[in-house]
């Protein structure tokens, strides 16, 4: 009962912050209302040439001497007189400035709209002088720094965004299999559920699979967000090493998006997305929707046991049973600049997914029938309003989903990697002797509330509050069951988790010097039951909290370089899915404890636009407790803590501008990360294992125009893709390969479970036509056809051909 | 500044550039500490943290004596460990030097390194009576089959269909899983019949622990033997076979209590000579102390050694793996107790079949218990242990073994 209550209160207490808020501006409009009687208020609205809302300009008025700057829309409001003729300056670093005049004469209207669209700064090489940032730009030079994985340019590119992500710095995502295949990501050194995901901002736990990287398309998205060190506060999440936030497109004019992509491997993609805005743009309503498919039958070499002798040998073949399919629909609709609202939006998200189980933790048995559905309709409302002459901002998120999985396993023998069906009446099913018939269902419950307050021209004050509440409920007639007969999955489990932050976000000396200082405080609870070796249930009530702190510095050495020293105290809370298993092949470990760390990084940054630029970031961490997933036998894996890890690393990116039309790029990525304090004196000191240490990336990518038609744009890339051998178990430390930083040789022991060095080629060209919508790319991943392993040394799709065709009209 | 800025730059460069050029350069630089020549038959296993965890495999030329490091150059690490057998000069594992499940066959080269001598999939327990005739179970072909195979090349050579044994309205049945044993030309095969709650670990559904009886020569069974009121022989999910063949010629077997809540745990035997049950002798563990269990034991001289916790063990298993076990000698006529003193407490024998063992003529007892990771020789005429050796390096100590000869 205590949480209902603190439920009520919680809801309650938001209500009436809505009212006060609503009273507050409507109040705020009766001012305003009384102030434009004399006067006519100007709603502008800055956009880039992509149409994305620019944030941050300054709007410099004369007559009047006015300064205004635009909000996160892009949008500024100011009251102007009638009969005067006014000047208005438009600057913001990143792109070129603007200069228009307005007079104001012989309007019935209180209220004028206008707006101005931007050009990049940087669109060519005589005009360098960038003496600002745009929002991506500063996202990335931010205290607390991005690292921003601009997709605006790479709609037309045929790469995945799990693709993408692995071409830059410091960052591995480690797959499966091929679409829709499970991965983790390596920041950092952090992995796994260390490292947050958010879509816009909110954690995307409520999206199940669909928002998963290797499902969600790139046409959806304008960037990704990728926070090494210390999370920014509107994130506001429990991430211990660093957190990927998809912001999705946000135009501030109607437009239409859609791309379809097909490729080896039976693989379709398709995508729509796009807005209308009706003609006084305070209604938009939309649609975000994508599909993937996928026959996923790549080739593979796999153990098979003769059936005669039980003597194995390797052969090579094609998966069998490893089809992937998920559909995504996202209807929205809302209004702006409302008395009430400078936002509202209500979205109705649906998505549906079906996905065949090729193989367990490993790859040493197939399976031909086992597989497993997830769906869920998920709604969600974000409000957004700003008091105080755009002094408070105060935004508000809910989201309510009910996500729906099935286990179908049910089969009375298994299947041999011929694709060959042994039967056996001893086995119902291939994920477990039992077999599954698994329905369960998650209820998401989520709340994030977010305020921004300005001190003073210094100082900015933010806080964040999302709450959170998961319900689980199912059954499994072929699952755990109590000693009395009544199926585990039927009691249901819940967990809830609060984290609340404040930061104050300081210019100390302008120019020079911003910090960022964070508090956080993290709660969460479980109450689950469980059944123990003998069939008793075993009841679980945790409940834990904590607090954490961090602090970011950026110290501005030149116009074109800076440095960012970030530390924190941080602690991530054990997701539902490593207490509660996922019901399929990852099991229940309510022992889990939280993760905690210190993390320290320090970052250099240099750039000279369209000549080269350099970036290093270097971490320290001292994590305790740390999560991963582990084989706990050949079929399933779980979560568990693994003791203490500390280490450090350091990663590079370097661009250069070879030629006006030619640019070369590399990064690096180097982690030293090793167990502390095991008790055990073979794996004291040992890198982690089944982790990658070193891996990074090279290339070269042109771009030309006026190739066949004047205005056309044809871009070519080759990329490769490298990462250094490493050790499904781990090495004892005195035996481990030696050389400069454990890059030459093997180690001392006969140790065999090895995943080989990677060395991927991938080609692609990209062609936009002259004054159509539409654009053609082209990629070859793997030309040279090698064998490329993941974690647990699982087998990914070699060489593989895919087209794209984007069409856009804005 | 500049001049910072240029090193930095020419470091990154050269580091990306080392990126392109690595897959060309490669060094063995194995350490090796083992200088020994001679015959490498001793063969040490070691976990590299806990139970069930990846293992290291290190043969020596001779019985290891004093502190010493398990990471050798040519040690062999196992993906999963989980116990290790021996037959003749062979090395057995219950997965592939992968990790895969299945028997592995392993010898030991004239350089002490340890090589792959045959693998067969999904194999699980399994017995070796000659080097060319074994049995094994292999689930994925039935669980009522029990199958044959030839140990010199490491392949299936047939099965023997004991489905006549199946019960109706069982929903889990399974011969030999659990016990392999033989003896004067039988094959004694434990027949489960269970729930599927545990898969036929500690959820049997009858309340005697029966053993199918074969004869190796026609591989046709025999018959059923049955020992009531306990309900299961062995564990089979790892190389401790959960049985021993005294020297007395009796066929000790064990049953571990585990479905009883850690109760009952008992010894039953076979006398030399006989194909039943002994019926008139019986060591019940919980005599000694309540909640005990065994896992383990050797026979030798009218003595029967054995390991027993100095608290009662819990249903949960919470302090099973808790360093509160002591080894005891007793009289197999009058079952009176001996205490083996000069040892510390250690753990619970679980997955190492070797825990207590006979090399050469002497008996060795496992200790692990955080400070010492390694065995104690036994003098049985003082029942005082002394210290043979201890693993400093290398994980939990979980099997040692004496080639016949290589």
């Amino acid at each position: 009962m205590r949480y209902p209550k603190g439920i009520l209160l919680y809801m309650l207490a938001s209500v009436a912050l809505l009212i006060v808020c609503c009273r507050q501006a409507n109040a705020q409009k009766a001012v305003t209302s009384t102030s434009v009687k004399a006067d006519i208020q100007l709603i502008g609205t800055v956009i880039n040439t992509s149409n994305h809302p620019v944030q941050q300009a300054v709007i410099h008025l004369n007559p009047g001497n006015l300064h205004v700057t635009t909000d996160q829309a892009g949008q500024f409001r100011v009251s102007l007189k009638k009969d005067i003729a006014y000047q208005i300056r438009i600057q913001v670093l990143g792109y070129r400035p603007v200069t228009d005049q307005i007079y104001i004469k012989g309007l019935t209207d209180s209220v004028i709209k206008k707006n101005w669209r931007l050009q990049d700064s940087v669109g060519n090489l005589t005009d360098v002088e960038v003496t600002a940032l745009n929002r991506k730009q500063q996202l990335a030079s931010a205290p607390i720094k991005a690292q921003i994985l601009d997709l605006s340019a790479l709609q037309g590119q045929s790469a995945s965004l799990i693709e993408l992500l692995n071409r830059t710095a410091g960052v591995r995502i480690r797959s499966t299999g091929g679409l829709g295949a499970s991965n983790q990501i390596l920041l950092n050194g952090f992995q796994n559920k260390a490292v947050r995901f958010f879509k816009d901002g909110i954690p995307t736990d409520y999206l199940g699979a669909a928002f998963d990287l290797g499902s969600v398309p790139v046409n959806l998205l304008d960037r990704v967000e990728i926070y090494k060190g210390v999370v920014p506060v509107y994130l506001g999440a429990d991430a211990l090493g660093g957190a990927v936030n998809l912001v999705s497109k946000a135009p501030v004019k109607s437009f239409v998006n859609a791309s379809y992509q097909f490729g080896s491997f039976n693989t379709h993609r398709a995508t729509l997305n796009g807005i209308y805005y009706n003609p006084d743009g305070h209604f938009f309503a939309g649609l975000n929707a994508y599909m993937n498919y996928s026959d996923n039958n790549y080739g593979v070499d796999v153990p098979v046991t003769d059936s005669l002798t039980g003597a194995t040998s390797q052969i090579h073949t094609r998966l069998f049973h490893s089809k992937f399919s998920s559909y995504y629909g996202e209807a929205f609709a809302g209004w702006k600049d409302l008395f009430w609202a400078d936002l509202v939006k209500l979205s109705l998200t649906a998505f549906d997914i079906h996905k065949e189980f090729p193989f367990g933790s490993s790859m040493d048995k197939p399976f031909g029938k086992a597989k497993g559905n997830q769906h869920s309709l998920v709604g969600n409302l974000l409000y957004r309003k700003a008091f105080l002459d755009h002094r408070l901002n105060w935004e508000q998120f809910f989201v309510a989903s009910r996500l729906h999985s099935t286990t179908i396993d049910t089969i009375g023998g298994h299947y041999d990697w011929y694709g060959h069906f042994i039967p056996n009446s001893s086995e119902e099913g291939e994920l477990s002797t039992t077999g599954s018939l698994a329905k369960i269902h998650y209820d998401y419950l989520l709340s994030r509330t977010g305020l921004d307050f300005k001190l003073n021209h210094a100082h900015r004050l933010y806080a964040n509050v999302i709450w959170n509440r998961f319900d689980r409920k199912g059954e499994d007639p072929r699952g755990y069951s109590f000693s009395d007969g009544s199926d585990v999955l039927k009691v249901p489990a819940t967990y809830r988790k609060i984290i609340a932050a404040l930061a104050l976000e300081s210019t100390l000396i302008p120019g020079k010097l911003d910090n960022n200082l964070i508090g956080k405080f993290y709660q969460y609870t479980t109450d689950a039951t469980d059944a123990d070796y003998q069939g008793h249930a075993v009841h679980t009530n945790n409940s834990q909290s904590a607090w954490g702190v961090a602090d970011g510095i950026k110290l501005t050495l030149t116009d074109h370089s800076f440095i960012n020293l970030s530390a924190e105290t941080a602690l991530r809370l054990p997701e539902q899915d490593e207490l509660f298993g996922d019901g399929h092949l990852k099991l229940s470990n309510f022992g889990l404890k939280p993760e905690r760390s210190f993390n320290a990084n320090l970052g250099y940054k240099l750039a000279i636009p369209q000549k080269w630029s350099l970036e290093l970031n270097s971490f320290y961490r001292h994590t305790k407790n740390l999560i991963l997933l582990m084989p706990i036998n050949f079929i399933y894996a779980q979560s568990q803590n693994v003791d203490e890890v500390q280490g450090e690393g350091l990663d590079a990116d370097l661009g250069v501008f070879l030629t006006s039309w030619l640019q070369a790029t590399g990064n690096f990525t180097y982690q030293n990360l090793r167990l502390k304090n095991t008790g055990y004196s073979t794996t004291e000191g040992a890198r982690l294992k089944n982790t990658p240490y070193f891996f990074a990336n090279a290339g070269l990518h042109g771009h030309w125009q006026d190739v066949f038609k004047k205005k056309d744009h044809l871009r070519a890339y080759w990329l490769f893709n490298y990462v250094r051998e490493y050790y499904l178990s781990y090495i004892p430390k005195s035996v481990e390969p030696g050389g400069f930083l454990g890059l030459f040789g093997r180690a001392g022991i006969d140790a065999r479970n090895i995943i080989p060095d990677q060395q991927i080629h991938t080609i692609g060209l990209n062609y936009e036509p002259a004054k159509t919508a539409f654009s053609l790319g082209l990629e070859v991943k793997d030309i040279f056809n090698t064998r490329i392993f993941d974690q647990f040394r699982i087998q990914n799709p070699g060489r593989s051909f895919s087209v794209k065709i984007n069409y856009s009209i804005h | 500044m500049f001049s910072t800025l240029k090193k930095i730059c020419l470091s990154a460069s050269l580091l990306m550039g080392m990126a392109t050029l690595l897959p060309a350069c490669s060094k063995d630089s194995p350490s090796d500490n083992n200088t020994d020549d001679g015959n490498y038959s001793y063969v040490v296993f070691t976990n590299e943290g806990d139970l069930g965890t990846p293992g290291y495999m290190t043969a020596y030329t001779k019985m290891p004596t004093g502190d010493f490091s398990n990471i050798q150059s040519k040690t062999l690490q196992m993906g999963s460990a989980f116990g290790f057998t021996k037959y003749g000069n062979w090395i057995f594992n219950r997965t592939s030097i992968a990790g895969q499940a299945g028997i592995q066959k392993l010898t030991v080269g004239p350089d002490g390194s340890i090589q792959d001598a045959g693998f067969l999939a999904n194999g699980s327990m399994f017995l070796v009576v000659s080097p060319e005739q074994g049995y094994y179970s292999d689930e994925s072909r039935g669980t009522m089959l029990l199958q044959t195979f030839n140990p010199t090349t490491m392949t299936r050579t047939g099965q023997i269909d004991l489905s006549e044994l199946s019960m109706d309205g069982v929903p889990y049945q399974v011969v030999g899983k659990h016990i392999l044993a033989a003896k004067e030309g039988k094959l004694y095969a434990s027949v489960t019949y269970s729930s599927n709650a545990n898969g036929g670990y500690g959820d049997d559904v009858v309340n005697y622990a029966e053993l199918a009886v074969i004869d190796i020569a026609t591989n046709k069974l025999e018959k059923t033997i049955q020992y009531p009121g306990i309900k299961s022989f062995g564990w089979g999910s790892s190389a401790n076979k959960f049985w021993t063949l005294g020297d007395d010629g009796a066929l000790y077997l064990y049953y571990s209590g585990f479905n009883e809540g850690i109760t009952n745990s008992s010894i039953v035997r076979i006398k030399k000579g006989e194909t039943d049950f002994d019926k008139e002798w019986i060591l019940k563990a919980d005599d000694f102390q309540p909640h005990a269990t065994i896992a383990g034991a050797l026979i030798k001289n009218g003595k029967i050694y054995i390991q027993l916790p100095e608290e009662p063990l819990t249903a949960d298993f919470k302090n099973l793996a808790d360093y509160i076990w002591d080894y005891y000698a007793v009289d197999i006529n009058t079952l009176e107790k001996t205490k083996i003193t000069g040892m510390p407490k250690t753990r619970y024998i679980h997955s190492n079949d070797q825990g207590i063992t006979e090399i050469d003529g002497k008996i060795y007892l496992w200790l692990a218990n955080g400070d010492q990771n390694g065995y104690y020789q036994l003098n049985t005429e003082t029942n005082e242990a002394t210290k043979a050796f201890n693993v400093t390096d290398g994980g939990l100590v979980s099997g040692f073994i004496h080639l016949d000869s290589n």
